[in-house]
């Protein structure tokens, strides 16, 4: 992307005036945007300039803004060597904002600007990848991958009959119908790797599709060309080669197929009115009855009934965990016993649990940074097998006769196996998030886990992450025990659980009229002809003289009757927690909250505490630590969430918290796990690279005859011992405890 | 009820949750920026009123 060039995007959340002058200084501040001019009407950006896209979003997205996108999720036909020119070739198409490419199931899933790419060009560019686009996100990758691994079945069922026949032609002395039994061999069952060979050679790259086709295409040719002068045929060896090529592949797909995904079991729901139905059919605001026994089909909150439900699924917690009026219940629990009546708040694919399958299936590894470096090595991979195959040759036919020098050459082309270097990291990566999933740790960016172990500083929020969010309010000062009641009587209209506790504090009944809240702020209404006006100190200090210690006052016609202070208990376990982190890294709170009860919390703790924060300087403060890792529930925990190195909300927060963390845990003391987890993913990486290396390493010299003749390794077993590379690392991962 | 945002000076619903409270009266704005602009400068606004759409 050199040259200049113009891109129109549709911001989403634009009001007014102001909002266009904050976008247009997002946008204007990435660098290489050159100009640009954003329309409040319309909600279109024109952006000029040589600049990358993704990083325009994100500078809107931080911004308090968002930008209309669509989700594209592409099936690509391609060996895991080839994931990096693919991402290449998307990232470099105009309109896309975000890509990711998961090798282990051969789906592309990319974020684009419908207005400038639309999925049929996106398709053009990855022309010769038999690239096809997928539905429905999950159900296509399924269907997609038990096609692949059919197609492998039926080609390995003919390779098998048709191989049997040719050797036993062969051996017989009819060289003629082992050739005629080859063909199928080669040409159906072996067809994928000419044709993946043609394209890698077009796109003027080898891979593994090159040495398969290379190898066992030289010695079928070499024998035609031998049957019509009477020669040495090695009919056996090309057809075996083929076949067990199959052998390993058709194992690893299965393999694959098996382990790549985690299944959203189909559930059915049972609406209060009687009828059953799907669960994904089910609307918010239905009621769902669920008996003893039974999954909890959907997220919602229990309306009526009581019971025992096990979420272990969700947070790795085996104790039931007891569920009554007012209780959230998610779907994929199951309930134990009891009979609940549940109000539906989100279903089908929008439940909790749906999108924790899907952020596992789709944690990928486009940008880990041991990965760029195997994909570099593996680019010099496949020509340097293809120099060490001629070499042999060359070096053979000096002492034995050309069709056996010739069998050695081909030997070094099949056992070289790239697969396993391209499979060694996302298959790591697979497993941890997928281990770590069953703790109920979801790792939505696979980056995040590899970085989670170069963090130097925690930066946790207070209110609901280091404290447990249930606020209780204390009476500090009470001038006016009359002004107490109408304040509680105020408070009462208000849903915010400050208010919830102070309008405990009364139970006189009193009419309330002209009721204002302002969010986040205070409540303001008329009790018995006197403006009441209760609210945070700051918020209370502009509308009345405020003369009174406390968080919160409580003002009667401009005078101040009542103040009272906020507490929250810190979270079980905190305290341990934070002095294991201590030993490796700077620990600290930030928050919002400028009271005393947020330096209590840090002197309990021992940490620094920054206190009355705003969702800026929180971001702010976590800007400026290097490598820093956030941990936060709330929306005004957003913005620092996204700046971290590493982003971690909890699964009880906010979903607009949960949708910018890297990492979704259910308590903070599960980063732990997750810093655990992340050394664990960077030793499994290495591992499984020694490993693809070392096998690579072991049969090359073998194949090349570097043993001969002690020990030696005929083409069609070179073969089978490459194919059994992929699986072997396969196999590694998933079994490794 | 359509109130005016005193920094923009767009017309908004009263329903709306950006509001702010000032010398006992209740403003009400269009959006989190308008409500963060006036309470910078509550009495800027009151005096000259809504500011010009920016260029």
């Amino acid at each position: 992307m050199s040259q200049e060039k113009g891109e129109k995007i549709r911001v989403v959340g634009m009001h007014c005036a102001t909002c266009v002058n904050t976008v247009t200084k997002s946008i204007d501040k990435v660098n290489g945007v050159n100009g640009v001019s954003v329309n409040l009407a319309t909600g279109y950006a024109e952006i000029m300039g040589n600049f990358k896209l993704n990083e325009v979003v994100d500078s809107i997205r931080r911004s308090g803004y968002d930008v209309e996108s669509q989700d594209i999720r592409i099936a690509v036909r391609a060996n895991p060597e080839n994931a990096s020119t693919i991402l290449d070739i998307i990232s470099s198409t105009d309109g896309v904002i975000s890509s990711h490419f998961n090798p282990a199931t051969g789906v592309l899933s990319l974020k684009a600007n419908p207005l400038a790419v639309s999925p049929e060009q996106l398709l053009e560019r990855l022309k010769g990848y038999n690239a096809s686009l997928l539905e429905s996100s999950e159900a296509g990758e399924v269907s997609l991958m038990k096609g692949e691994l059919t197609s492998m079945i039926y080609s390995l069922a003919v390779a098998s009959i048709f191989t049997s026949l040719a050797l036993y032609f062969q051996y017989s002395g009819y060289a003629l119908y082992a050739f005629i039994s080859s063909v199928p061999v080669m040409f159906y069952a072996g067809r994928r790797y000419f044709k993946g060979a043609y394209r890698a050679l077009r796109n003027r790259t080898a891979d593994m599709d090159t040495l398969v086709a290379l190898s066992s295409g030289t010695a079928w040719v070499y024998s035609v060309v031998n049957l019509l002068n009477g020669g040495t045929v090695f009919f056996d060896a090309a057809t075996l080669l083929v076949t067990f090529v199959l052998v390993g592949k058709t194992l690893d797909s299965y393999l694959r197929f098996r382990i790549s995904f985690i299944h959203v079991p189909r559930l059915q729901a049972r609406l209060s009115t009687g009828e059953t139905v799907d669960a994904d059919q089910v609307n918010v605001g239905d009621s769902v009855i669920v008996k003893s026994g039974e999954s909890v089909p959907v997220d919602g909150i229990v309306d009526d009934g009581e019971g025992e439900a096990d979420e272990s699924v969700l947070t790795g917690e085996p104790l039931p965990v007891e569920k009554g009026k007012g209780s959230p219940v998610t779907a994929g629990s199951s309930l134990v016993s009891g009979y609940l009546k549940v109000y539906t708040t989100r279903s089908g694919s929008r439940t909790y649990m749906s999108q924790l399958v899907q952020a596992v299936n789709d944690a990928s590894t486009s940008t880990v940074g041991l990965k760029r470096t195997v994909d570099r090595i593996t680019s010099y991979f496949t020509p340097s097998i293809i120099a060490i195959a001629a070499l042999t040759f060359l070096v053979w036919h000096f002492y034995v006769p050309a069709g056996i020098a010739l069998l050695f050459g081909i030997a070094v082309l099949a056992s070289a196996c790239p697969c396993a270097l391209g499979l060694a990291t996302p298959l790591a990566i697979m497993v941890q998030v997928r281990r770590l999933s069953k703790k109920g740790i979801i790792v939505r960016r696979g980056d995040a886990l590899e970085k989670a172990r170069n963090i130097r500083t925690v930066i946790l929020d207070k209110t609901g992450t280091v404290t447990a969010g249930q606020l209780k309010v204390v009476p500090r000062e009470v001038i006016d025990q009359g002004g107490l009641e109408m304040a509680a009587a105020v408070e009462r209209l208000s849903s915010h659980p400050v208010a919830k506790a102070i309008s405990s504090l009364s139970g006189a009944e009193m009419d309330v009229s002209d009721f204002t809240e302002f969010p986040g702020e205070g409540v303001m209404g008329m009790v018995e002809g006197h403006s009441v006006l209760v609210g945070k100190k700051g918020f209370i200090a502009k509308n009345c003289d405020v003369d009174m210690e406390g968080d919160i006052i409580a003002c009667i016609d401009s005078r101040p009757v009542a103040s009272f202070m906020v507490k929250d208990e810190i979270r079980d376990g905190m305290k341990e927690f934070i002095d294991e982190l201590k030993r490796s890294f700077e620990v600290m709170i930030a928050t919002g909250d400028s009271s005393a009860f947020a330096d209590e919390v840090g002197r309990d703790l021992g940490i620094r505490v920054v206190k009355g924060l705003t969702a800026e300087e929180k971001a702010e403060l976590v800007k400026s630590r290097e490598r820093a890792m956030f941990i936060g529930d709330g929306v005004n925990d957003v913005l620092a969430i996204k700046q971290a190195y590493v982003g971690v909300s909890l699964s009880s927060g906010s979903d607009m918290s949960k949708q910018a963390g890297d990492v979704i845990v259910t308590s903070p003391t599960a980063v732990e796990m997750l810093i655990d987890g992340s050394y664990k993913l960077e030793r499994r990486i290495r591992e499984n690279l020694v490993w693809a290396f070392g096998y690579n390493a072991i049969l090359i010299p073998l194949a090349a005859g570097i043993l001969y003749p002690l020990l030696y390794l005929p083409p069609q077993y070179a073969a089978l011992a490459m194919s059994l590379n992929s699986v072997s690392v396969t196999l590694w991962s998933f079994l490794r405890p | 009820m359509k109130k005016m945002d005193p920094v923009c000076g767009m017309e908004v619903d009263e329903s709306t949750r950006y509001k702010s409270l000032y010398r006992g009266k209740v403003y009400f704005f269009c959006s989190a920026n308008c409500k963060a602009e006036f309470e910078m400068d509550p009495e800027g606004y009151l005096r000259s009123g809504p500011r010009s759409m920016p260029e």
